[in-house]
């Protein structure tokens, strides 16, 4: 039986074992009300924006780290690559008008590679006369960075509609012991390789056929580094609630929400979407100066996939969170434990050695979300067949954390102590 | 939903052990009717907060349970926490927040209408003399004002059974007579109220009933009246011989008096004794006294004479 006073307040009456009324209970309850942890969401946020150390860090810390990590990257990216290509590739003589690969694929491929866009990252030196012992020898006395050789089929392989040579057009590459320079080089070449296959065939090759033009920016370590740092700048999303959650316990209003009507799950929610909302922002704000400062995004990248991929990382960092504040005590203690996960998913997970990762990076989630960001970044490839395994890795991650790290918070033990 | 309820918190042998060894609560039993102001006295570590967390279904009990309106601590959490106000000892608040904005959090939390909420939060913010700082952040308060914010998100949603754990502690006299005369309003609202202290003047002061817990377990209990009552009646005055003289040899002498109840040695020194009436005849009792005394005070039994009596140790220990 329910009953309400003048003010739509629902009155609750109770009566004794013998029947008579003992009293009545108002309850205030509002037809029109917004979710509670509509609330709380924005409270925790005035809470940590009207902190002003805690504003500046939100605000300050991606700024300050981008800016830094620009021009750090601004100093390595004078360095050039000195490349030395030994070109074994049979050309056709120009009379020969049948033969269409007379052109010679090996030398649009060398021009490409001598083109402006790389001109700031490869010095291109073609050895003429020169056996490829000789020059493994100059190359393990480190003259020079990387050595190319063409192989005498590559322009049939190339030619292949017309030449009738079946097979990926082959361009051996050796290079110094840098992990980095093999990477810098592999991926150009294959680029390069790639884009003239789809010139010369009509868009044939598969992978890339998603694109009408192949496009190279001028890259430097500041595109090839942003995605890790605007990852690196997620990771710290960690500490934020894992900090926060402890924080509060540590000041007891866990305890006294806990005590109101609203749920344990409403808390926690609420909690981990204000966070959101600061990282997502902090993203957005890094990914922004980053290009101000002339960091290179192709032009076909697909925005939607760059912010998929980093938030299903902000919910991998979010569920991380939440697990360690499940039985961290105060906010110092979070405050120190926090590094033990971000500086393994850091440096483990290969975000600052590109070309060089650790040979189980592969475990880490940062490791597949710095590649998928890469590849939407840089080259603009979003097709599933390429980055679909990252995006994969990155769901069932962010899943299998984000519900561990509910359960264990929502028990009561976690909230109180 | 009728609820046919004699008390509107009873518990059943209530017990939190935490571990094997540490016996937190042990088997407390309470039946406290509607608008009473119960107070659980202790020294710290008693078990008084323990108790609190587990009426307000923060800490589950290790055995035992409680009925708070007829629910079940252990099965209707929910509805408990849609009954009860809690303020903690610890000054659960957002510092970056201001007063207002805190008290309405709470208030959003049990889903008040609005223009209740903000009707009821200038009223208690009067109340508490914080309507001229309402707005400022917390932060920027006194201790004692962060205090009174304290309690007010308690009660601001109206609730029947309030539960206060030690909310004055740490506060300065005219801070904690503020809170004082706020809680005693509730109590002639007729509203319930747990208060947990270790403050015998508080407990003393506010209390209809009380209970003296020590190591997780009842010791005593009535109102402070009967406790009290217990140690027999009349002034207590103590007071210091010359060191000339043994208590030995005073102690016969006021013993001859007709009006006086007991007469016992603190040490070889200092004398205690209580009297009816004692305060009126003290001239009486000097008479009889063959040296000069000093140090005297007289006084009423206290609850802490209480506990001294049943644990054999002073609360403050």
């Amino acid at each position: 039986m329910k009953d309400y006073d003048q003010f739509d307040r629902e009155l609750v009456y109770y009566k004794d074992q013998e029947g008579k009324f003992i009293y009545k209970h108002i309850r205030h309850i509002s037809p029109f009300r917004k979710p509670r942890i509509m609330h709380l969401t924005s409270n925790h946020l005035k809470n940590m924006l009207r902190d002003k150390i805690q504003l500046i860090f939100i605000i300050g810390f991606p700024i300050i780290f981008i800016l830094l990590f620009s021009f750090q990257a601004e100093a390595i990216s004078n360095v050039k690559y000195d490349i030395f290509i030994i070109n074994n590739d049979i050309v056709g003589s120009e009379d020969d008008q049948y033969n269409y690969y007379n052109y010679g694929a090996s030398l649009i491929f060398i021009e490409a590679l001598k083109a402006e866009q790389f001109r700031d990252l490869f010095s291109v030196t073609v050895l003429i006369n020169s056996s490829i012992e000789e020059a493994m020898s100059r190359l393990n006395r480190e003259e020079f960075h990387g050595l190319l050789v063409i192989e005498s089929d590559f322009s049939e392989k190339i030619f292949w509609e017309e030449t009738n040579v079946i097979g990926n057009p082959k361009v051996d590459i050796t290079t110094i012991n840098d992990q980095l320079v093999l990477k810098l080089i592999t991926e150009t070449t294959t680029q390069i390789v790639n884009s003239i296959s789809i010139q010369v065939n009509g868009g044939e090759s598969p992978e890339l056929r998603i694109q009408n033009e192949v496009y190279f920016g001028n890259l430097t370590y500041f595109d090839i580094f942003l995605p890790a740092i605007i990852i690196a700048s997620i990771l710290m999303c960690i500490s934020q609630v894992a900090t926060h959650f402890a924080g509060e316990k540590e000041k007891g209003t866990l305890k006294r929400l806990s005590t109101t009507a609203v749920s344990r799950s409403e808390i926690l929610i609420s909690g981990a979407l204000a966070q959101f909302i600061i990282t997502s922002f902090q993203s957005t704000l890094m990914l922004t100066l980053g290009m101000i400062l002339g960091a290179f995004v192709h032009p076909n990248a697909n925005w939607s996939a760059i912010y998929i991929i980093l938030f299903l990382l902000t919910f991998s960092a979010l569920g991380l969170g939440l697990l360690l504040a499940s039985f961290l005590k105060s906010y110092n203690q979070a405050g120190v434990f926090v590094w033990f996960i971000i500086l393994p998913l850091q440096f483990l997970g290969g975000l600052f050695t590109y070309g060089n990762e650790f040979a189980y990076s592969f475990l880490f989630p940062t490791f597949w979300a710095v590649h998928a960001l890469r590849m939407v970044m840089l080259y603009g490839i979003d097709s599933w067949s390429v980055i679909g395994f990252d995006i994969t890795y990155l769901i069932i991650f962010s899943l299998v954390v984000l519900i561990m790290g509910i359960l264990l918070f929502r028990r009561k033990k976690a909230i109180l102590t | 939903m009728w609820k046919k309820i004699k008390y509107i918190i009873e518990t059943h042998q209530l017990r939190k052990y935490f571990g094997k060894n540490l016996k937190a609560v042990d088997g407390i039993n309470l039946r406290i009717p509607k608008g009473t102001l119960f107070t659980l006295l202790g020294p710290n570590g008693a078990g008084k907060s323990t108790t609190i967390s587990m009426l307000t279904t923060i800490l589950p009990p290790t055995s035992g349970t409680a009925y708070i309106s007829g629910f079940d601590i252990r099965k209707h959490a929910k509805k408990i926490r849609q009954i009860i106000g809690v303020c903690p000892q610890e000054l659960s608040i957002y510092g970056n927040l201001t007063a207002r904005e805190n008290i309405y959090l709470i208030a959003k939390m049990h889903k008040m209408k609005k223009i209740d909420y903000k009707e009821r939060t200038d009223e208690l913010l009067g109340k508490m003399g914080l309507t001229d700082r309402a707005d400022d952040k917390v932060s920027k308060y006194s201790f004692g004002m962060r205090r009174r914010v304290n309690v007010l998100m308690a009660v601001v949603h109206d609730p029947e059974i309030i539960f206060f754990d030690e909310p004055s502690t740490s506060l300065d006299p005219q801070s904690r007579r503020v809170v004082w005369d706020f809680i005693k309003e509730f109590q002639d609202k007729n509203k319930t109220i747990i208060l947990t202290t270790h403050n015998m003047e508080e407990a003393d002061i506010l209390s209809n009933y009380l209970v003296i817990i020590d190591h997780g377990r009842i010791i005593a209990n009535g109102t402070a009246d009967e406790l009290k009552g217990t140690l027999g009646r009349g002034d207590i005055i103590t007071f210091k011989i010359n060191s000339y003289m043994h208590s030995g040899d005073v102690i016969p002498r006021i013993q001859g008096l007709d009006f006086i109840d007991s007469v016992y040695t603190l040490d070889d020194k200092t004398i205690e004794l209580r009297a009816k009436d004692g305060l009126r005849r003290i001239s009486e009792i000097m008479e009889t006294i063959p040296t000069r005394i000093y140090d005297l005070s007289v006084r009423r039994n206290s609850l802490e004479d209480v506990f001294l009596s049943q644990t054999g140790r002073r609360l403050r220990d």
